[in-house]
């Protein structure tokens, strides 16, 4: 160079120096010559030819309204970005053809896009001059352009763009003949490429291994690589004779491929620094487009401007296949990234996407990225093999060297399942006659290739006689291994007596080897080696470990199949695990420090056979078990793996409480595991151990629930099957509907693979054909619902779904018979069946009219015809529901809701009562929602623990004042579930809830034994319609004689409290009221007549005078509050009884009324006081109260009451159902001196409290009974914590409300017993839990507890 | 019991397949692909474990997998195998594979099947777990390896010389395990005829 700037004179003329410039390119294109010694289609004869292949149209893209120019793949082998002139930039599913994002651009003519490595955005541009990148988001709605970026300036059109290999950088080429990289963040020109004397048309960035180079194309002929970070061009290629619109990188990044206006493509090689072929055909005369490199690079395809794509041979040069199907020009092409497929876009508007045909054995399951032509080559290079492998193995020169290398390959064309049986017979020579190189390569042949039943074996059965007998070690390795592993039965007794002989040979391997060929004998003849048992033990007591482990194959299965024979070995295996345990073994034993885990895991399988039933072999164990678990502790997999199988083992053997308890935690350790192949194995052990438990599933509730949703197929099944171990009669309901949700998706997935099918016609008949035949065998059990798409089908497998209609035309069930009759239609008229189910289209392709628009015509005609209209089930239910009010009783949704959530909330369960009053209308429209309410109920006593308690204690403080109680709770309840916590949270402990009821919630009570089985649970009755809705009625009376403001539904809860109410009802305010109520207007009293009545009766005291009726009842007011009690009867005197409380007045009665509690039934003692100053005659007094049972009635009907004076009637109720309040009614009906007869309605409430009577038992008698009761209920209740001694406080609190008997308290915990009058006992086990006192509760009554539970909670929320 | 070993890479091309129950060559091919399509659709991050396909027997067996790079290994085992043992196994398998080939990769398996059968053979044998011992299996193929280049130098031989020659050059691995206090006394054992 240097000499050359001497010589270039200032002087020399233009001329000149273009000569010059001339000679120098020839010197250089010399130089390249130079390098060019032979042609590539000559390195490449000997390269197998490619075979015809045929590639299809697998998609087409529709949607561009103009042509469209270019295209580009996403990472994910999926989607598809395109630009047209029509100016909208679309990006395409390829798999469905749907648009996922359409962009319109401010110009048409958007010559460029490509999509961004992540997937995240794309960039386009034309000849707006700019290249936009718009990121592409998950909400379809959103507006892309909203988001655009501009982030290339060029002065001319942009020509092409492509993205490096992060987001944020992008290379475009333009028509103002430059190149330039940007920044898209900012925008910024990071470096420009001159070097272009015309336009630029094409780039494309070299495979990223490859380095910092790109290749760019233009109007000027010339191909330039440039260098990214100088901004040089280092290399570029002037040989075409046309503008070149299309440069591509080879996949190695060693060449690039480009094609060009002048119907050629041609391969430039970078190393050799030139042109090293060209693609060309006389027949082509349009110029290339675009070019793209299969994924392996041996082909190339070219899009033309003659519609076509040719498909070169990169290699040979020659064309191998051209494809059709574009109806223009095909102006953009580019290959998948997986290299399955590859899409071009055409001047015809369309794009459209190819794929090779693979051929039947290769499934076209998306998920198999496989490219087409690597099989294609795969198949032929394995051909060939084969048939010059048979030349060789045929001639007789081959060496015994040369087979073994056949045999090698033979094993590996087996392997990928092309059929080498020419060679069986020569791997049996070659172990036959080889030395032992060749006879390890044929015994390990013939062990992949012949199996137990081969013909061919028994021409071994010689070789491996006089190989066992070898003094070479390795050949009779080699012996017993092929023994071990395919040996023919009938051959057995002769080798036997050689392998046995193994067993005391010197080597520890060959008796290791020799012990697992007996097993192998022993499982396929077990009588052929009977005698050899003791030889067994020999090698279980053989020195070396080794042999032992071995040894413990053979015992296991031994141990299996009879393990009472075997129990005097217990003490040896004892003996060997505890040397392993402790360490006795060499340390070479040990992997990851822990000594031969595998032969711990046989030890402690072989314990767990041994020692089922069998407490003496047990006791053995205990130690060892619990030296494993301890030692155990090392966080690794095979600790993991050692510790799952003692856990199996402790459980599977007699049990002992203590390495129980530690089992369990190490369950806990498993299923909470971050691990997920530890979860599993929790779940599996949590499976195994609560067939003997059930209540360790309880722990672990909302760890099983998440599992339930586990992506992990694996694992959802392990939790299924957790489940179905669990199930019980409350839940059952709740683990079917899971087990089928998990069915219908295994289903759907099914159906839609059948609905779609592949792409091989073959194929899909055969697929569908067996699918069709194994839902019959399905169904022909037991048919839930047919789907839809089985309709699909039928036109095949007519014969197959005459059968099924045969089957399901006598089915149950209304709607599968509706459909076997569709089908029948469908089978029958084809033309239909064509239009309603089109053949192969996607399954949710078929559009359903779920309105039914098409039936309209149908319907107006019927309703003309006078049928009647349709009613929505819901509709017919509630008319349903009208008609047999009585019949829903059970099914508790005409329960009063504020029913419900009283007993609900005071129950403390906040979580259930807000799911129940949820859920409330949707248990109205299933059916069966007897079970489902039962369950959900149940949950309130041991559902999910850890939340429970917390939100317990909060909502027993926010109970306040009584009257409150309500708002206050769900106050508290709103306020306890933070807003944040999500809806997903409280469903799965609803899950949880249904999912582990019954399972018994405190395993840690620790006074009593478990529960035997699962107790049937208590489902509350509802209150029956008649007295609700009376009792409703009677205390809005209640309410107003009380002017209480409080809601009807709330004094009918509370109704109760009236009792404790100071009796401040006056007979003068009463009247007063009255009044008042008159005064304001008639509508506070309409509802009933009595109230009329009642009026009518003050019509008549105002008539009579009303000065006197003021005063009158003052003076029975002030008159009788002491003295009513002394009117009742000498013998009821003495009991305990309660307050007198004031039920109701007018102006001529007063009524009051008292409970005396007998011990056996409760005596409702009603004081009815005459006001007035004249008698009243034919007083009669009825009482009605549904639930409870009159036992007898003493003064209800009275001939005459003088004037102020009293009379008692008494009532003795009976208590059968419990039941936790009960309301009665009555009326007192008389007759005053006017001749009027009047009556007058008075309400009240009972409560359970009012029926218990203490039980006296002692501690002994109590544990008795405890255990003879099956309803139980737990629940933490408040503990009196600020009392001295908080148990003792609760205690007594309890029982001076409740009238308990506490039978003991021993340490902190108490025993109360109770009993509904003299009939059925209710046991109480308290305990005190931190600040919480857990209450258990027995009773033979399922109800009972219940309702004692609720008066507790109540009396201590009021303390 | 074992009873299929498969590794597959990526794409679902076999790369060892070794059966220890009988099924047909076709079975056999059929067992792969369907092996392929229950493990490759797996995400990373979820258990290493699945039941069988129908063709190895359901529910009964199950798949225990390990994806290395790009290769599968997949074990199949019945219900008398412990999982997490497996798992490690085929960790073990695969670490004697990365020591005898010094970065094992997937073409080492394809040109070296033979040796990769030799050690499988070590560790297991009939479908047994026969050594899972790393250094042990590692010993044995030495010594087999040692062999093969002692073969290539006494070539003309004969192959019982040459073996009697080479069983002396095996290394002795004296072990002992003291397993005292069982006393079996074969001769007086009556239950055996």
């Amino acid at each position: 160079m240097a000499a050359q700037e001497v010589t270039a004179q200032p002087g020399d003329t233009l001329t000149t120096l273009k000569t010059e410039s001339e000679s120098l390119k020839t010197k250089l294109l010399d130089e390249r010559a130079k390098l060019h010694d032979v042609e590539l289609h000559q390195v490449a004869e000997k390269v197998e030819a490619l075979g015809q292949f045929v590639m299809k149209t697998r998609r087409t893209l529709k949607g561009h309204g103009n042509k469209v120019l270019c295209m580009d793949w996403c990472k994910d082998k999926r989607r598809i970005v395109s630009s047209s002139q029509d100016g909208k930039v679309i990006v395409w599913d390829a798999f469905t053809t749907n648009k996922e994002h359409a962009v319109t651009m401010p110009c048409t003519w958007v010559m460029a896009c490509a999509y961004a490595p992540s997937g995240c955005a794309v960039a386009c541009g034309g000849l707006d001059n700019k290249c936009s990148v718009y990121p592409l988001s998950l909400d379809k709605n959103e507006n892309l352009a909203a988001k655009k970026k501009s982030v290339a300036m060029h002065t001319n059109y942009l020509s092409a763009c492509c993205f490096t290999n992060s987001d944020m950088q992008i290379l475009t080429s333009s028509g103002d003949g430059t190149c330039a990289l940007w920044d898209v963040e900012s925008g910024q020109m990071l470096q420009s490429f001159h070097g272009h004397a015309a336009d630029v048309l094409c780039l494309d960035l070299a495979p990223s291994e490859t380095g910092n180079t790109f290749v760019s194309g233009g109007c000027d002929k010339k191909a330039c690589v440039w260098d990214m970070r100088t901004g040089q061009c280092v290399q570029s290629f002037e040989t075409h004779d046309s503008d070149i619109n299309s440069v591509r990188y080879y996949p190695s990044g060693d060449a690039f491929a480009s094609g060009s206006d002048d119907a050629t493509c041609r391969l430039y090689d970078l190393r050799a620094d030139r042109e090293v072929a060209i693609y060309s055909k006389e027949s082509i005369i349009f110029g290339a487009s675009s070019v793209d490199f299969s994924l392996s690079g041996r082909l190339l395809f070219g899009g033309y401007n003659d519609y076509t794509i040719n498909v070169w041979d990169v290699l040979k040069g020659t064309r191998v296949s051209i494809l059709f199907g574009h109806e223009n020009r095909v102006s953009t092409l580019r290959v998948s990234p997986d290299g399955t497929a590859f899409c071009s876009g055409s001047w015809d508007h369309t794009l459209r996407v190819l794929g090779a045909s693979l051929e039947s054995k290769i499934s076209t399951d998306c998920n198999i990225v496989l490219s087409a032509v690597e099989f294609m080559e795969e198949e032929n290079l394995m051909k060939q093999e084969l048939s010059s492998m048979k030349e060789q193995v045929a001639s007789p020169n081959t060496t015994m060297k040369q087979m073994k290398e056949i045999m090698v390959r033979a094993m590996y064309c087996e392997m990928l399942g092309y059929d080498a049986s020419f060679t069986y017979i020569h791997a049996i020579k070659l172990a036959q006659q080889g030395g032992v190189l060749e006879k390890r390569v044929g015994y390990l042949a013939v062990s992949l290739f012949l199996s137990e039943g081969h013909e061919l074996l028994l021409l071994l059965v010689n070789t491996v006689l006089k190989d066992l007998q070898s003094t070479n070690l390795i050949e009779v390795c080699m012996a017993l291994t092929v023994v071990a592993q395919n040996f023919p039965k009938d051959m057995i007794p002769a080798v036997l007596p050689l392998v046995e002989d193994k067993l005391s040979h010197p080597k520890e391997i060959i008796r290791r080897k020799a012990v697992l060929a007996l097993y192998n004998f022993y499982l396929i003849a077990p009588n052929q080696v009977q005698h050899i048992h003791g030889k067994f033990r020999k090698a279980l007591c053989d020195k070396d470990p080794g042999v032992m482990t071995s040894s413990l194959h053979i015992y296991l299965q031994l141990i299996r199949e009879s393990p009472d024979d075997y129990k005097d070995l217990t003490g040896s295996f004892v003996a060997i695990l505890k040397q392993v345990v402790g360490g006795k073994l060499p340390i070479d034993f040990n992997y990851h420090n822990v000594p031969a885990p595998w032969l711990q895991i046989q030890l402690l399988r072989i314990f767990s056979l041994l020692g089922r039933d069998d407490q003496s072999a047990s006791e053995q164990m205990y130690e060892v078990l619990d030296e494993s678990l301890r030692r155990a502790e090392m966080n690794h997999n095979i600790t993991y793996a050692i510790l799952y199988e003692c856990v199996k083992t402790i459980y599977t053997i007699s049990p002992k409480a203590e390495l129980l308890d530690k089992a369990v935690r190490c369950i806990g350790n498993f299923v909470l595991s971050p691990k997920i192949n530890l979860k599993y194995l929790g779940l599996k052990a949590l499976t195994y151990v609560v067939q003997h438990d059930t209540k360790l599933a309880l722990q672990h509730q909302m760890t099983i629930i998440e599992c339930l949703d586990h992506s992990d197929f694996t694992i959802k099944r392990e939790t299924l099957e957790l489940l179905f171990r669990i199930t019980n009669a409350q839940n059952v309901t709740v683990i079917v509907e899971k087990m089928l949700d998990f069915l219908r998706d295994v289903v759907n997935n099914f159906l839609r693979l059948l609905a779609e099918g592949s792409n091989c016609k073959e194929d899909d008949d055969q697929l569908r054909l067996y699918a069709v035949d194994s839902y019959l065998n399905v169904l022909k059990g037991n048919c839930f619902h047919l789907p839809q798409h089985f309709l699909q089908l039928s036109e095949d497998q007519t014969d197959l779904i005459l059968d099924l209609l045969e089957n399901l035309s006598s089915s149950q069930n209304t709607v599968i018979r509706q459909q076997a009759q569709e089908l029948h239609h469908l089978s029958q008229d084809s033309q239909l069946h064509e239009w309603v189910l089109p053949r192969g289209a996607p399954w949710d392709s078929v559009e359903v009219d779920s309105s039914l628009s098409f039936l309209d015509g149908y319907v107006s005609e019927a309703l003309a015809a006078g049928a009647a209209p349709y009613k929505p089930p819901h509709q017919r239910q509630e008319e349903l529901s009208e008609e047999r009010a009585l019949s829903l009783e059970p099914y508790g949704f005409n329960l009063p809701v504020s029913l419900s959530s009283c007993s609900i909330t005071d129950r403390q369960s906040p979580t259930l009562s807000s799911g129940l009053s949820g859920n409330s209308a949707e248990l109205s429209q299933k059916a069966g929602t007897l079970i489902l309410e039962g369950v959900k109920r149940v949950w309130g006593k041991d559902g999910y623990l850890p939340q429970k308690e917390s939100t317990s204690e909060a909502a027993q403080v926010e109970e306040s004042a009584a009257a409150l109680q309500i708002y206050g709770q769900q106050g508290a309840e709103e306020r306890l579930e933070p807003p944040d916590q999500s809806q997903q949270t409280e469903d799965k402990q609803q899950l949880a809830s249904s999912l582990f009821v019954g399972l018994g919630a405190q395993s840690s009570t620790s006074l009593l034994g478990k529960s035997e089985a699962p107790p049937p649970r208590f489902r509350r009755k509802p209150r029956p319609h008649a007295s609700s809705s009376s009792s409703s009625g009677a205390s809005e009376r209640s309410s107003e004689s009380s002017h209480s403001s409080r809601s009807t539904a709330d004094s009918f809860h509370y109704g109760n409290l009236l009792e404790e109410e100071p009796t401040t009802i006056k007979p003068s305010s009463d009247v007063t009221k009255h009044n008042h109520i008159r005064a304001n207007g008639p509508e506070q009293n309409k509802d009933a007549d009595v109230a009329v009545e009642t009026d009518r009766g003050v019509n008549t005291s105002h008539i009579l005078g009303s000065d006197m009726v003021l005063v009158r009842p003052n003076t029975i007011q002030d008159k009788y509050p002491a003295d009513l009690t002394e009117l009742l009867p000498a013998d009821l005197k003495e009991l305990p009884r309660s307050d007198v409380i004031s039920l109701t007045s007018d102006p001529s009665l007063y009524l009051s009324s008292c409970r005396v509690f007998r011990d056996e039934s409760l005596l409702l003692v009603i004081f009815i006081s005459n006001c007035t100053d004249t008698a009243i005659t034919d007083v009669a007094v009825q009482l009605t109260c549904e639930g409870l049972e009159t036992v007898s009635l003493r003064g209800n009907v009275i001939g005459s009451l003088e004037s102020s004076s009293v009379s008692v009637c008494h009532y003795a109720l009976m208590m059968k159902d419990p039941q936790t309040n009960v309301s009665f009614t009555g009326t007192v009906s008389h007759q005053t001196q006017a001749g009027q007869t009047n009556s007058l309605m008075f309400s009240g409430t009972l409560c359970t409290a009012d029926f218990i009577r203490p039980l006296v038992v002692t501690t002994e008698e109590y544990g008795k009974l405890w255990l003879s009761f099956s309803h139980d209920v737990k629940q933490n209740l408040k503990l009196l914590t600020d009392a001295e001694d908080p148990l003792r406080a609760t205690l007594n609190a309890l029982k001076e409300t409740l009238q308990l008997h506490v039978v003991d308290v021993i340490g902190s915990e108490g025993l109360v017993a109770c009993s509904l009058l003299s009939s059925a006992p209710c046991l109480l086990h308290c305990r005190v839990n931190g600040t919480a006192l857990a209450v258990w509760l027995r009773s033979p009554l399922p109800a009972l507890p219940d309702c004692i539970l609720y008066h507790c909670q109540k009396t201590l929320a009021e303390l | 019991m074992i009873k299929a070993i498969l590794i597959f890479n990526n794409h679902g091309k076999p790369r060892l397949s070794k059966f220890y129950e009988h099924y047909t060559e076709d079975t056999e091919q059929q067992i792969i692909r369907e092996t392929f399509h229950l493990v490759s659709k797996r995400d990373e991050n979820i258990c290493n474990f699945l039941e069988g396909g129908l063709l190895i027997g359901g529910s009964e067996n199950k798949l225990i997998y390990r994806h290395y790079a790009t290769l599968y290994f997949v074990f199949c085992v019945d219900s008398s195998e412990s999982e997490l043992g497996i798992l490690d196994l085929i960790q073990v398998f695969v670490e004697t594979l990365d020591k005898c080939f010094e970065n094992v990769c997937e073409l080492d398996l394809i040109f070296h099947m033979d040796k990769v059968h030799n050690i499988l053979a070590e560790m297991v044998m009939g479908g047994m777990v026969l050594e899972t011992n790393m250094s042990e299996i590692i010993t044995q193929v030495e010594a087999q390896n040692k062999m093969e280049k002692s073969e290539a130098g006494i070539a003309g031989a004969p192959a019982r010389a040459v073996s009697a020659v080479k069983n002396m050059n095996l290394p002795e691995m004296p072990k002992n395990i003291n397993i005292g206090d069982i006393s079996i006394k074969v001769p007086n054992m009556p239950s055996f005829k």
